[in-house]
């Protein structure tokens, strides 16, 4: 178990490289580069004489492209510094953590609420197989996949307002301040994040139970003569969740990606909207810093997901 | 009792056979009434795409400034827009470049992922060791910002949308072909082709690719609904369809909600036709997964199936 945990490690070295490396050339492939752009905007529709050299030896692009590379890298693994933002002149890092809890208790609160619904649902479906109840809730759950989020998220913006007069709460106020009013902002971006992730649990879990249902230890719990209640919560659930468990773990950048559009239709001040906001304004920095940052997350989640599930299940080795 | 048949009684066991495509769509249609349903979602999608001069009552983006932001009547279906454009034929020419879009980043993709998958287990060694360490990379970063940073590079267009949504779309899929490629490389007549120096390309195209040739029409049929949702949803951001194209995720983000007070039906219908053809899209492919799947019973190619069953009768009815 440790060689493979210690295996596991050694193989995110080259995963963390390519990451890195498709991260900054994604970037660096911009057409009609930063000088062009930071030239447009400084001159507004006037002309204005910049010098080009300078701007380009700030910015750093005056070497070849892998001392560029090489120095982005080594500023980040030495100093934690991933630069800063262009138009901004703030560093980045600083920039990311002040938006991050915003996108992490989105998310979160995506990844609970969804599954808190898909999961009992999920085992009662399993339990009444073929009966009415299990063809009405796999309806709904392939329809729960697929039902955009941001077009639900838009008609939650906009009929409440057209016909009773509410909408959403734009401000934000921290957890810290104020517990409720907080939860009550996230509630709902959460709950519309969540179906999609809700319906994609609901199947699996259903699939899990059924395929767990026919093993023989649940044919010796039923011949003991336990009820259903303790055959399914005690003995079926456990075995069943462990590839749920890693499909919650490796949906990181799923949520990720609804958690971007939900904070642009409820203009929540997270990550997500940080990352638009430099698409828009052609902020190359930040834009790296942001998809590295979160590369590096969801990579580490994965490991994690990776490692637990040979925890929890020892019949598997991934050799 | 005679063991040799003659004509007559061949012809009357051996039931006339179908084409197997046929065969598919008809058990389909007899088991599966929410595949059925599907069916004829993408179906009249793709009727709706290649038809859709014909079918939409007005031009696409016919501006009639005399008539903007009207409710349903009899010369506008489902009403205008801010710019008097008829909201159905839109929706209509939507669903052409959904359909173009879906289909083509589909096949795209799945180009890519047989290409790196099939490679990568065949070749095997350090190769495929450091492409499943550049696969793994490539799908840590989350698949969104892949998709924005690709098209804010590539600029907007729709070449650029299906190449910005084949290629992280096809590396993720290339690990379920490789899987595939590795179980095809263990059968016995295939190790055997590999013995008597059978070269790397030949190999792929007689051997392995017919071999994994249903999967791959299982792995397209279920992420055609996949592509139009990312689709819709680059549109809405933004960063989809060039502006003069209708796209139902635009429509939303556009008209829908700059207009939401006035004429909130604008927003509902591009995503509810959307929700519609998703759905539709997910329950045909489960439909097709679940009546193709030898490994299930009752799948159409195996032993008890219908066909069997028949064939089973017969017999036994003329062998008294």
């Amino acid at each position: 178990m440790t060689s493979y945990i210690i295996r596991r490690i050694l193989w995110l070295i080259p995963t963390l490289f390519f990451v890195t490396v498709i991260n900054f050339l994604l970037v660096r492939w911009v057409p009609g580069s930063a000088v062009d752009v930071i030239e447009a905007t400084l001159s507004q529709g006037g002309t204005v004489n910049i010098d080009r050299q300078a701007i380009i030896h700030m910015l750093g692009l005056d070497v070849p492209v892998h001392i560029q590379y090489i120095k982005w890298i080594s500023g980040i693994v030495l100093h934690f510094d991933f630069g800063t933002s262009l138009i901004q002149g703030r560093p980045i890092l600083d920039m990311i953590v002040e938006r991050l809890p915003v996108t992490i208790e989105l998310g979160l609160f995506s990844l609970i609420i969804g599954n808190a619904i898909a999961v009992p649902l999920g085992i009662i479906t399993a339990a009444r197989q073929d009966t009415m109840i299990d063809y009405v809730l796999r309806s709904i759950s392939v329809a729960l996949i697929a039902i955009p989020g941001f077009w639900l998220g838009t008609l939650v913006m906009i009929y409440p307002s057209v016909w009773w007069g509410w909408s959403p709460p734009v401000e934000l106020i921290p957890f810290t301040k104020d517990p409720l009013g907080n939860l009550y902002m996230f509630i709902i971006p959460g709950v519309i994040n969540g179906t999609m992730m809700s319906g994609m649990s609901m199947r699996l879990i259903r699939t899990q139970m059924l395929e767990v249902a026919r093993q023989d230890y649940i044919r010796t719990a039923w011949a003991k003569g336990l009820d259903e209640k303790t055959v399914l919560l005690r003995h079926a659930v456990r075995n069943a969740f462990i590839p749920v468990l890693t499909m919650w773990g490796n949906s990181l950048g799923m949520i990720f990606g609804g958690v971007v559009i939900m904070e642009q239709i409820f203009c929540i001040p997270g990550m997500g909207l940080l990352m638009l906001q430099a698409l828009n304004n052609r902020d190359y920095p930040l834009i790296c810093g942001i998809t590295l940052f979160m590369s590096i997350i969801v990579m580490f989640s994965n490991l994690i997901t990776d490692i637990s599930y040979t925890w929890l299940d020892p019949r598997v080795r991934f050799d | 009792m005679t063991t040799e048949t003659t004509t007559a009684e061949r012809a009357f066991v051996e039931p006339k056979r179908r084409p197997y495509w046929i065969q598919v769509v008809i058990r389909i249609i007899k088991e599966k009434p929410l595949g059925t349903f599907g069916l004829i979602v993408v179906v009249l999608l793709i009727l709706a795409g290649v038809f859709a001069d014909f079918l939409a009552p007005y031009p696409m983006n016919k501006i009639n400034l005399a008539d903007t932001l009207s409710p349903p009547s009899l010369t506008h279906w489902l009403g205008t827009d801010n710019l008097g454009r008829d909201v159905f034929s839109n929706i209509i020419y939507g669903a052409r470049v959904s359909m173009i879009i879906g289909f083509t980043a589909t096949f795209a993709s799945m180009v890519v992922s047989i290409i790196i998958g099939a490679l990568s287990a065949q070749i095997g060694g350090l190769f495929d060791m450091i492409m499943q360490r550049f696969v793994d990379a490539w799908m840590c970063i989350p698949g969104l910002m892949i998709l924005l940073i690709m098209m804010s590079i590539l600029g907007k267009g729709m070449p650029q949308m299906i190449a910005a949504m084949a290629i992280p779309g096809g590396i993720g899929g290339s690990r379920m072909i490789r899987s595939a490629v590795l179980a095809v490389k263990a059968y016995p007549y295939v190790e055997a082709e590999r013995a008597i120096g059978c070269g790397l390309f030949p190999l792929l195209y007689r051997h392995v690719l017919p071999n994994i040739a249903p999967l791959i029409i299982l792995a397209a049929a279920m992420q055609v609904g996949g592509m139009i949702m990312m689709e819709s949803g680059l549109s809405f951001l933004g960063y989809g369809v060039p502006p003069g194209v209708p796209s139902w995720g635009s429509m939303l983000s556009q008209e829908g909600r700059q207009y939401m007070e006035i004429a909130p039906a604008l927003a509902f219908w591009p995503g509810f036709v959307l929700s519609i053809v998703i759905f539709g899209s997910n329950m045909f492919g489960d439909a097709l997964r679940d009546i193709l799947d030898p490994r299930l019973k009752g799948g159409v190619g195996s032993y008890t199936g219908p066909d069997a069953k028949k064939l089973k009768k017969m017999k036994a009815k003329t062998s008294m």
